[in-house]
């Protein structure tokens, strides 16, 4: 590093300091201020808001979240990108008609995609001045309030012509009742150590200097406390902090011949103060660098494989994450006009299942968001209360093998009518889900490539296959997505998952490094055939797509949830290689 | 020669600027090894390069609002992004060849590469590379399809040359790039905020200063080497209300500088947000115009906006190759246009026009070329469209109007347009002439624009080529000498050439609109200056309506 750019990189530093400095103090919103003016407005909106010959709301809320994003991302040992942005966002609830039948769990073509054309007030995810005060934010509230009731009104009137015409089917009632309580819930959410951070990730970035095969590389964190102040017309009231921390890697190459491989790597925290030792980042990296390099040697599968797979490691949790947990969410269907639209089609496998069997009966789920860890590690899904000022505790959602229940909110579903608290960024999410082996079917990792071997060795199979990574959803969109400029859409597949590292396992024990395969058609369903479960807990932290679109709820896209889950072996699974049509390797010579 | 004439220019922008760097700034130096590597490797595949260009944006964008006393957004973002332009054939022909007939004809780019903000080569490097081989490989494939196209469709009306050539250009401009001290100006913006907290009937309302400093690196296989600086500042005061009857009323005033330090005093801005609420109460309470034909004046910031729309728009040179464009003033070279005393200039060299900051000043164009007064129009005659490095038919170099945001590609693009003329009336003169041509066309009154927050304008020839201008504020000035009547609700429009035609006379007076104009090529600040505009027949059509209704209950 010459002298200049020392200096140039001390002046950024002094830059965001100063802007995190003196945002700081917007951060300590006096909270009994906020409260108040969110209390008197609401009050005052539940007792004087009326359109002539319409109906009052009935209830009310307000959701006013404080966040404050850092971002730092460096590649070959420079930064890139390093951001502090402090913003507050206001979400406003108001319902027309009663519990039992409201103006929500109907869905608006015409107001969902497109928004109201009068140019009216918005009121969800309304951004709100970064410096509140107890007047300012009784205007805002006020503006909210009035958009929000006025397109209710329309919705409920809406709803109840369209249902002059059908005879519905759902009668269960729109809304749950609760009993009210407050809380107050702040701690003192750490400071972000910039320049620490900065110099991480621009040391762990460096280390793809090294590795000259691997075209492009690059290192990002991100730590985001949030304050969420919460009230409603029922007398819920709460104040809570939230934060996440995450480290996420990626990397590409391309092999001689073309063949686009990828590799990531990611960590996640609640404290920015736990994330794994450097030592520890650091030794993960340059294994990650290593094995990209060396995959640019390996070979792919010729034939399409059928038979048992052995899940290990991260690709138990993530194969568990991307295809299974998504189902454990409850999802109303809403009402609409025309044609039915809203739901996640994808996630409604186990919508009716409850009471059936949708594991084996060696397999229990159970989802513990008021557990912080799990030995050392910090869950990412832990929380005290929901975004409904709920507290949850720990659900069982399949208890050897059979369907208990679904997680949910306030908004109530067949068999299912109370909440049980997992409201989260707009919608009913998983936190920490627990998959849990009855130990007498676990065997330890020796004995399950013995069995997986067996299995090979009845199908008159040449080799079994091991699968210790899976590419994650959210890393390839954001973090690789734009690095390659777009060229990772290779690993995108509407059929299958893209697998990370799969090794052929021969008859006489050896591992086989192999690449760009990818698991095909394999559905919630499909965890019915697995027939043993290792005896170590792999545990994950992720930020999971939400399953109720962000779109339809306001919330935010992801939501930091933990998987818990030992390897798995499946007696039957499909893989193929990647068959798409590759970009060429690059013409001009890597500098 | 060529030295002679690159010492000549770097003398004049000297003269300009007084400042030059000696030494080859690292950017430069790296960008310029890359460009030659990447080009002597690509020698041997079957479409090499002919053109190579590395531009560089190091900049420093910064934001604050205020909003009834307290900061409402607070952000600073540094950025360095880099665009590659690679171009294969040669000046003739090249893959950035129109492609006719194809739906799906963008300009090609593929959005902004950001690389690090150190000087660290082999990281900055690293980027280029993996990003210069993807725009090689998307310059051989349109370079294929365009000579493919140019053979299956009918010969073209411009068979101007795709690149024009150009001599190249050494400039390092001696400077650094400007943060804004939020600590300095929160409180001045807080104080000038809170003027708006007594008056509840105002919905919305924000006092802001966005700061935009620009550090462009243009560096090309064909020598052009090129750093300077263009910083822009601005404070934008918005508010508004709405009507009984739903319509929004919106009210800008914008301040514009190069510099921070040189933006207009508290009070200067005070008196404006007095004036914004005074003109908001007046509004919410105006008569709504209806639909109308018949005379107006414009006043100097309307008409800038009316001909940046009609006619700006219309005289950016590569817009006369694409067939589908209307090409109005295509074959109008050495016609007359408008009135005789009417001459319109761009004026890329000028910094300030009668005490106001031109935003559309700069020393060298987005394509390395050296800004150039154009006079367009010279006593009513159309001579000259403004140029990029596309050629046209009898226009075969650029004038320095190519221009561009981050992450787009340059097309030709206005600077600070500015309408002189050469017979001019008072204000007065010309609302008697208003009243005159009202009567005559037996009208009860014409419209005075007196303020405009901007416009749009079509130039293809699929849809009408029609303009739009979206006033403000608008009084009725009638022609039994009542006073003038505060109107709302109504958009000016028109077709370009009708318009032109009925152009009767011009003010004494001078007034600049500065702002950021979109298009293709993302948004360039520009200006538009003109005297006031009397203009025989106009048409308002009614502005589109919101239909909410106000608040139902009294604000908290």
């Amino acid at each position: 590093m010459n002298f200049k750019n020392i200096l140039k990189t001390t002046y950024f530093a002094f830059a965001i300091f100063l802007i995190s400095f003196s945002t700081s103090t917007a951060n300590d919103l006096n909270t009994k201020e906020i409260l108040k003016a969110m209390k008197d407005e609401l009050q005052r909106e539940m007792k004087e808001l009326k359109l002539e010959n319409l109906e009052r709301p009935y209830y009310i809320e307000y959701t006013l979240r404080s966040t404050h994003a850092n971002n730092i991302s460096a590649t070959l040992g420079n930064i890139v990108d390093n951001n502090s942005k402090l913003y507050n966002t206001l979400n406003v609830g108001v319902r027309v008609g009663n519990y039992e039948f409201d103006n929500s769990n109907f869905f608006d073509v015409g107001f969902s995609f497109f928004g109201s054309t009068d140019d009216e007030e918005n009121y969800t995810r309304r951004t709100l001045p970064v410096d509140l005060n107890y007047d300012v934010l009784r205007r805002e509230l006020w503006l909210a309030t009035d958009a929000a009731y006025k397109q209710s009104s329309e919705v409920y009137a809406k709803k109840t012509a369209s249902l002059k015409n059908i005879i519905r089917k759902d009668t269960i009632p729109d809304f749950s009742k609760i009993n009210p309580t407050v809380s107050i819930d702040t701690i003192n959410t750490p400071d972000f150590d910039f320049l620490k951070f900065k110099k991480l990730v621009q040391d762990l970035s460096d280390i793809f200097t090294s590795f000259p095969k691997i075209f492009v590389s690059k290192v990002s964190t991100e730590y985001i406390p949030v304050r969420t102040y919460y009230v409603n017309s029922e007398g819920m009231e709460y104040v809570k902090d939230e934060m996440q921390t995450g480290l996420e890697v990626v990397a590409y190459t391309q092999t001689e011949k073309g063949i686009p491989l990828a590799e990531h790597y990611s960590v996640y925290s609640q404290n920015p103060n736990n994330l794994p030792k450097e030592d520890s980042l650091r030794k993960a990296i340059n294994e990650l660098a290593v094995k990209l390099t060396y995959m640019t040697k390996v070979n792919t599968l010729d034939d399409s494989y059928n038979g048992p797979v052995l899940f290990e490691d991260q690709a138990s949790t993530e194969i568990f994450s991307q295809v299974f947990a998504p189902n454990l969410i409850a999802q109303r269907q809403p009402l609409s006009e025309g044609f039915s639209i809203g739901g996640n089609d994808k996630s409604m496998a186990f919508q009716k299942k409850i009471g059936g069997r949708v594991l084996p009966e060696f397999l229990s789920v159970f989802d513990v968001p008021n557990e912080a860890k799990y030995k050392k590690t910090e869950l990412l899904g832990y929380y005290i209360i929901d975004d409904e000022g709920l507290k949850p505790n720990r659900i069982t959602l399949v208890e050897n093998g059979y369907l208990k229940t679904l997680l949910n909110e306030r908004i109530p579903v067949k068999r299912i009518y109370k909440s049980n608290a997992h409201k989260r960024n707009g919608a009913a999410m998983y936190s920490n889900l627990v998959v849990f082996p009855d130990p007498i079917k676990t065997l330890s990792d020796k004995e399950l490539k013995e069995k997986l071997l067996q299995l090979v060795n009845q199908r008159e199979l040449p080799f079994g296959i091991i699968i210790r990574k899976v590419m994650n959803q959210n890393i390839q969109a954001t973090g690789l997505m734009s690095e390659t400029f777009g060229q990772s859409m290779y690993f995108n597949s509407q059929k299958g998952i893209p697998v990370l590292e799969a090794y052929k396992i021969y008859p006489n024990g050896m591992e086989e490094l192999i690449r760009s395969v990818e698991i095909n058609s394999v559905s919630p369903q499909s965890f019915k055939d697995i027939i043993y479960a290792g005896k170590t807990a792999y545990v994950q932290n992720l930020l999971a797509p939400a399953v109720i679109s962000p779109f339809m709820t306001g919330g935010s896209s992801y939501v930091g949830a933990s998987i818990n889950c030992p390897s798995l072996l499946f007696e039957d699974m499909e893989i193929n290689a990647i068959d798409k049509d590759t970009p060429k390797p690059p013409y001009i010579t890597k500098p | 020669m060529k030295y002679i004439i690159i010492l000549a220019l770097i003398l004049v922008t000297l003269n300009l600027n007084g400042q030059n760097l000696a030494e080859t700034p690292f950017l430069v130096k790296i960008s310029q090894n890359e460009i030659n590597r990447v080009i002597g490797e690509l020698q041997n595949q079957q479409y090499p390069p002919y053109f190579i260009s590395y531009y560089i944006t190091d900049s420093h964008q910064a934001r604050i609002s205020s909003t009834l006393g307290v900061i409402s957004t607070e952000s600073m973002d540094s950025l360095r992004m880099l665009d590659i332009q690679v171009r294969v054939g040669d000046y003739n022909f090249d893959n950035n060849h129109l492609i006719r007939g194809n739906p799906l004809n963008f300009n090609s780019s593929f959005g902004r590469i950001e690389l690090p903000f150190a000087d660290d080569e082999k990281a900055i490097v690293n980027k280029m590379w993996f990003a210069t081989d993807k725009a090689y490989k998307s310059a051989t494939e349109k370079y294929e399809k365009a000579i493919t196209n140019s053979k299956v469709k009918v010969q073209e009306d411009d068979t101007s040359a795709d690149f024009s050539q150009e001599k190249p250009v050494k400039f390092f401009q001696n400077g650094k790039l400007i943060n804004v001290e939020f600590n300095n100006f929160k409180p001045m913006l807080e104080r000038l905020s809170a003027k708006f907290t007594p008056y509840k009937w105002i919905l919305n309302s924000s006092v802001s200063l966005i700061g935009n400093s620009n550090r462009k690196t243009i560096v090309s296989s064909e020598g052009t080497q090129i750093q300077t600086y263009e910083n822009y500042f601005y404070i934008y005061v918005n508010a508004s209300t709405k009507a009984d009857d739903g319509m929004s009323l919106p009210l800008y005033r914008s301040f514009f500088a190069f510099t921070p330090d040189s933006l207009p005093k508290e009070e200067v801005i005070a008196n404006s947000i007095d004036e914004i609420i005074n003109l908001l109460d007046r509004l919410r309470t105006a008569p709504y115009a209806e639909t109308f034909t018949g005379p107006a004046m414009l006043s100097g910031r309307a008409s800038g906006v009316f001909f940046h729309e009609i006619f700006g728009h219309r005289v950016e040179g590569h817009r006369e190759k694409d067939p589908n464009s209307s090409q109005t003033f295509k074959k109008s070279v050495g016609e007359k246009i408008l009135p005789d005393f009417m001459s319109i200039t761009f004026d890329p060299n000028k910094r300030e026009l009668n005490h106001t900051l031109l935003a559309g000043y700069y020393l060298y164009d987005d394509e390395g070329i050296k800004s150039k007064t154009t006079e367009v129009v010279k006593n009513g005659v159309f001579e000259n469209f403004l140029m990029s490095r596309t050629p046209i038919e009898g226009f075969s170099h650029s004038n320095g109007h190519g221009r561009k945001a981050a992450g787009y590609s340059p097309v030709t693009r206005q600077s600070n347009l500015i309408v002189e003329s050469s017979k001019t009336n008072t204000i007065n003169e010309l609302k008697d002439k208003l009243r005159e041509i009202a009567k005559e066309q037996g009208k009860e009154y014409g419209l005075f624009f007196d303020d405009v927050s901007g416009g749009f304008t079509f130039t293809n020839r699929s849809i009408p080529n029609a303009f739009n201008v979206t006033p403000l504020v608008v009084y009725k000035i009638f022609v039994d000498g009542r006073p003038d009547e505060l109107v709302r609700g109504v958009d000016l429009i028109g077709t370009p050439l009708t318009t032109f035609a009925n152009i009767v006379a011009t003010g004494d007076d001078f007034d600049t609109f500065n702002g950021v104009c979109g298009a293709e090529s993302g948004g360039v600040p520009v200006s538009a200056s003109s005297p006031t505009l009397l203009v025989s027949r106009i048409e308002v059509q009614k502005k589109l309506k919101s239909q909410a209704k106000p608040p139902l209950i009294d604000a908290p």
